[in-house]
């Protein structure tokens, strides 16, 4: 069976695939900037089958900063990434897992194995004999099967229902086995059937499923079945972790692992840098400094799900729907400058639809690189002649663009934003920028009457490609696709590219639809964005991948 | 913050540094008379009053003297040391920090007028309602400053700042209007203490109005209280800014403010100090003189209250 | 005395009932109001109609107004749109941290009586000098900026205190938790500090210039006796009333202080929840710490008119 699937950390736990950069924070606390997002992004574990580790280095604690706490632990109910990252440290998620050195292959998780019948459509998974929550009881199919009925019932709320859609049967014939079909033959099939993180079914079936009150699970669960249990949280202050002897893949070295909220990313860098957390993301500019710690190391890697940041056109507007005004805006904006002195170099410029990680990347797609001169030159051939105060005029209308970014606490976006304005106001533009906190920059963006030219937005991509076309889709404006591009064309071939089970074909499928896109250019493509964290030399047992550290939280451990 | 509740929420049972005097030609003059001779307050006129003349200013000097603009971005040169042609240095933009200081320094010292000019005007016309009317009008206008003044001051405005979202004037024009409670209650209390006095009957019984009461006895003695509450509702504004900016409440970038600078630059601190010291000091000395003045101004009104 | 205090109580009832209104109809007003916060895109149409039917943001104003009120008065304050936990469970999690810090805060504060005190006795001397000029510093400089720039400074060269947090866990001792205070708690007692200062100066000056002091000097009375017996005793009736605007300074402050020292206390709750659009925990917050304000100055009252006969207000 072939191995393209989709990247399921961020579809078991995320959105339908795609996460508005910061509208996952943004639930939880909106201050967050990107890089907050990714270390708690980093905290979620997607262990690997290799069960050993040496018993020479049990014992010890971490301690991690983090800028915000979690809503809850109820893996149903939760949108923010900081639950999230929570929730990993308890829960297991799923019966596959995704390689770390391989994102787009699947390894064994809590199924030993697994087939896929030639109806392309029925997957059987088999469950490893010796899995246990934490309180010894053995995780069975039962647990999976119950907790998907809870889940898909549309009374319960779960925000991202629609990822359960395309399961027809999710059936048990006996503890052991898991039977799951679909309604149609999908490249991303396997993902789409290992959607559910179970829960301890004789526990959670005695309580409610929605209210905390009446579950005391949500806030404080007491059986868990991942590497950690939770020993204590206080709300705002922190929260302590204690090994799970049970977990299946062998108790972690690490006897405890405390998250400690600080109200932001310098404090956290101060804390990091004196030795009072193990462990912190911090801002671009810090970077250096943390380098050159002697009791620091920093960890940094390339997404496979990279976050790629870009300005948004709205194309609702007259003079945005004209291809060549959106080229020579495009040509306004240097990357390099962007990336030196805003990212500090933690990022690397992108022009496609999908990041240089991606195995479906186009080099070809075309370039519009810094050509202030080719700006001016495209925004003359397309009508636009400047006006007696410099700002260009075409029929009477002057060239008024409005700028909005969002949260207005991201300070990366804030000043991207701002030197766009420069940029755009140096080839005839005149231009207006807003920052708006989270809830009403997606109201404004989102939501008539669309009062904006560009928006400064990220997106978190995934490993398949195939999640993307929610993106460019006619059925997702306004939500998703804020700027109301359609093309018919782009849509027909996502929806071949995930019934196309040949790798070769996909990838022309994939590299094609960048090409049109490119061409469109409904976005300017900015950068694509590095990640890194920060780790006191203490603790040993981290090896970056492409998925990040904390594949392998069990193994790591207390020098 | 005390700077907030020196201002308004302090509970005084009587009104401060208000001497009841016959209005006379040579008060205002003997007031700064005094006020010429106290060496620390005319210290603090001449600092305040630079301080405005340089961020009125700012578009002229930017242009004729240091030949910058403030929104020129330079991003090979950002986090410049201060030095020549960049007095201040850069930011992580690579504008000139001195020119936004200046045009930053016009966002906050106007938020801080209209504060003032709002809290005055609500404050002095409901408090000389409030005492000359008396009565149920009182009781009203009472009950009002009484809400107010009972919700913390920085919940209100982050309850109204979020509600509302405004702009830098929309911003201070809040600020004011839930800040005139202290002024109210002053004018109140100077309105009823003077409408008791013999003169006022005397006044109405020779058939003056109730305006021209206004006029002749009460609004000299206004003066005082007024200009003294300007001074601290002035600086108190600047440093509410601040510390919304901080939280993120108050001005939204990227219109600067020296609240929101400096909340900008504490990212910095480590690499580029000189960017959180400007907009500091700014907001430092700009309250500092105002406090001063006010202090002077407040004795030199009536040297007998002078602790 | 009786009918004084009840005069007052229920003039206080009146005022929260007033601040009720108030923060409602704020809320309401908000552009997008109670429901923005249900416009994430990432949750469907049909749930976002579910949640809102569970909010019971579906019935005319008046009417929520009543049924929150009402709920209010038995402390239930409904459940935050964030979590669906009852609001007040949350209040309850962080409301000890604040008033920890805020007692701590007002009773650093108090070294201001002492200091304004000393200033007094030698008044026009350094002692007096410095303490006006530092007064006048503290006042003009944002303290939660100055804490801040204690903490970036401690945390690049020697590090006496903790960074912020409550205490290190796994080690939640009182010896620790008194470590942990020590800064936010000194930062937080510049307000008081400075307030109680001035007003001591200012109130000992003034009844050390009125002549029952005079006539014990002249009797013989010694020194020590004169300030203790007569002049302090005086001079601190007023205090308590400070204390009651002291008490509304500290937890506005809470807000900015808690954020900068990490501190889990109802005031970062309130940042966050402005933020968020949390409108059940704003208005749940803006209640509480309108009735600590109103308790506090309540109780200011009357310890002033039973302390101070001569005064009663009406």
């Amino acid at each position: 069976m072939a191995a393209a699937g989709g990247q399921r950390r961020l579809r078991l736990l995320g959105t339908l695939a795609l996460v508005v950069l910061l509208g996952a924070c943004g639930a939880a606390d909106p201050r967050t900037d990107p890089n907050a997002e990714r270390a708690a992004q980093g905290a979620s574990t997607a262990p690997t089958a290799e069960a050993a580790h040496t018993s020479a280095h049990v014992g010890g604690s971490m301690t991690a900063a983090a800028v915000s706490d979690a809503v809850s632990f109820h893996p149903y109910k939760v949108t923010d990434s900081a639950s999230r990252a929570y929730l990993s440290l308890v829960y297991t998620g799923g019966l596959l897992s995704a390689d770390p050195f391989d994102p787009s292959a699947r390894r064994p998780q809590m199924a030993e194995s697994w087939s896929l019948a030639d109806d392309r459509v029925t997957y059987t998974f088999h469950l490893r004999p010796d899995l246990r929550w934490s309180d010894g009881y053995p995780i069975t199919s039962a647990d999976f099967k119950w907790t998907f009925e809870q889940a898909r019932n549309p009374d319960n709320g779960y925000p991202y229902l629609s990822n359960l859609k395309p399961i027809v049967s999710y059936e048990a014939p006996d503890p052991l086995t898991l039977v799951v079909t679909l309604d149609e033959p999908l490249v991303v099939g396997l993902d789409n059937a290992d959607a559910i993180v179970p829960l301890p079914k004789h526990i959670w079936e005695q309580y409610d499923w929605n209210d905390p009150s009446r579950n005391p699970e949500i806030m404080n669960p007491t059986v868990a079945s991942g590497p950690f249990k939770l020993k204590e949280w206080q709300r705002d202050s922190h929260a302590t972790f204690v090994a799970n002897d049970l977990y299946f893949k062998g108790r972690p070295n690490l006897d405890s692992y405390t998250i400690q909220i600080v109200p932001n990313q310098q404090i956290a860098f101060q804390k990091l840098r004196a030795g009072e957390v193990d462990r912190a993301s911090f801002e671009p500019e810090y970077y250096e400094q943390a380098k050159r710690l002697d009791n620091v190391t920093v960890y940094e890697w390339w997404p496979a799900s990279a976050q790629w940041s870009f300005l948004g056109f709205n194309l609702r507007r007259p003079a945005l729907q004209d291809v060549k005004v959106r080229r020579a805006l495009a040509h306004a904006i240097d990357r390099a400058p962007i990336i030196e002195r805003i990212q500090f170099n933690l990022a690397q410029p992108t022009y496609s639809a999908f990041p240089p990680t991606c195995w479906c990347y186009n080099p070809d797609v075309p370039h519009y690189d810094y050509d202030p001169a080719l700006a001016r030159q495209l925004l003359a051939e397309a009508g636009w002649t400047p006006g007696p105060d410099g700002v260009l005029v075409k029929d009477g209308q002057r060239l008024k663009l409005r700028i909005l970014y969002g949260p207005n606490s991201s300070k990366v976006r804030e000043r991207i934003g701002t030197v766009a304005q420069e940029e755009f106001r140096k080839i005839g533009a005149e231009v207006e920028l807003q920052g708006l906190e989270w809830a009403a920059f997606l109201d404004a963006a989102s939501s008539p009457p669309f009062d904006w030219d560009l928006v400064v937005l990220g997106w978190n991509s995934t490993v398949d490609p195939h999640w993307s076309y929610q993106i460019w889709s006619e059925s997702t404006i306004p939500k998703l696709n804020m700027g109301a591009y359609v093309n018919k064309r782009v849509e027909e071939l996502y929806a071949q590219g995930v019934h196309e089970f040949d790798l070769e074909k996909r990838k022309q499928i994939y590299q094609e639809i960048q090409q049109i896109i490119s061409d469109d250019e409904p976005y300017i493509f900015l950068t694509v964005n590095e990640a890194y964290v920060g780790i006191n030399n203490r603790i040993g047992g981290i090896e970056v991948s492409p998925l990040g550290i904390d594949y392998n939280i069990e193994k790591w451990y207390v020098k | 913050m005390a700077e907030v509740t020196r201002a308004s929420e302090q509970r005084v049972t009587a009104p401060v540094g208000a001497a009841e005097q016959r209005p006379s030609p040579g008060y205002l003059e003997l007031t700064w008379r005094r006020l010429r001779r106290d060496r620390v307050s005319m210290f603090a006129i001449y600092l305040f009053a630079a301080i405005c003349l340089l961020t009125l200013a700012a578009p002229l000097i930017a242009t004729y003297v240091l030949h910058t603009d403030p929104n020129a971005q330079n991003l090979r040169n950002n986090f410049a040391m201060p030095g020549p042609g960049n007095w201040l240095g850069t930011d992580e933009l690579g504008r000139d920090n001195l020119t936004r200081v200046l045009y930053a320094g016009q966002v906050s010292l106007r938020i801080g007028f209209v504060v003032a000019i709002v809290s005055l005007l609500l404050g002095v016309s409901l408090g000389l309602v409030a005492g000359f009317y008396g009565g149920l009008v009182d009781d009203l206008i009472n009950a009002v400053v009484q809400v107010l003044l009972n919700i913390p001051t920085l919940f209100l405005l982050i309850l109204l700042s979020v509600t509302f979202r405004p702009d830098p004037t929309g911003l201070a024009i809040i600020i004011g209007a839930i800040g005139w409670m202290g002024t109210a209650r002053q004018v109140r209390g100077l309105c009823l203490s003077v409408a008791r006095r013999d003169y006022v009957d005397a006044a109405r019984v020779l058939g003056a109005s109730d305006v021209r009461i206004l006029y002749r006895h009460i609004l000299p003695n206004l003066v005082s209280v007024v200009s003294v509450v300007a001074g601290f509702e002035i600086a108190s504004a600047i440093l509410v800014e601040s510390g919304l900016s901080y939280l993120g409440l108050g001005v939204q970038p990227p219109t600067a403010s020296w609240g929101n600078m400096l909340q900008n630059s504490l990212d910095y601190v480590t690499r580029a100090p000189w960017l959180v010291a400007a907009p500091g000091l700014m907001i430092f000395l700009t309250v500092l003189s105002i406090f001063l003045l006010a202090d002077g101004l407040r004795d030199a009104f009536d040297p007998r209250m002078r602790a | 005395m009786a009918r004084f205090i009840v005069r007052r109580i229920i003039q206080s009832l009146f005022l929260l009932l007033g601040i009720s209104v108030l923060s409602y109809a704020m809320m309401r007003a908000a552009p997008g109001g109670p429901e923005s916060y249900f416009d994430d895109p990432k949750i469907p149409p049909s749930t976002r109609e579910l949640l809102r039917q569970q909010f019971g943001l579906n019935e005319p104003v008046p009417v929520q107004y009543g049924k929150w009120l009402w709920n209010a008065l038995h402390l239930n304050f409904g459940y935050s749109f964030i979590d669906r936990r009852p609001v007040i469970d949350k209040i309850l999690e962080r409301l000890p941290a604040t008033i920890e810090l805020s007692l701590a805060s007002l009773l650093l504060g108090f070294i201001g009586i002492p200091m304004g005190v000393y200033a007094a006795m030698n008044r026009g001397k350094l002692p007096d000098y410095l303490l006006r000029v530092l007064t006048v510093i503290g006042n003009a400089v944002p303290h939660w900026w100055l804490g801040l720039m204690i903490l970036v400074i401690s945390a690049n060269t020697i590090r006496l205190f903790p960074l912020g947090g409550m205490y290190t866990s796994g080690n939640d001792t009182l010896p620790d938790r008194l470590w942990h205070l020590v800064l936010p708690a000194a930062i937080g007692a510049m307000g008081g500090w400075i307030v109680f200062s001035r007003y001591l100066r200012s109130e000992v000056l003034e009844v050390l210039g009125q002549d029952f002091v005079r006539t014990a000097r002249a009797k013989g009375v010694r020194e020590p006796v004169v300030m203790s017996r007569h002049v302090l005793r005086n001079a601190l009736i007023p205090v308590v009333t400070i204390m009651g605007g002291t008490l509304a300074t500290l937890v506005s402050g809470s807000v900015l202080f808690e954020s900068t020292f990490s501190w889990p206390g109802i005031g970062r709750m309130a940042v966050a929840a402005a933020f968020q659009r949390d409108y059940p925990v704003l208005m749940a917050l803006t209640m509480l710490t309108s009735f600590l304000v109103i308790a506090g100055n309540l109780l200011a009252d009357i310890a002033y008119g039973w302390v101070d006969p001569r005064v009663r207000y009406d």
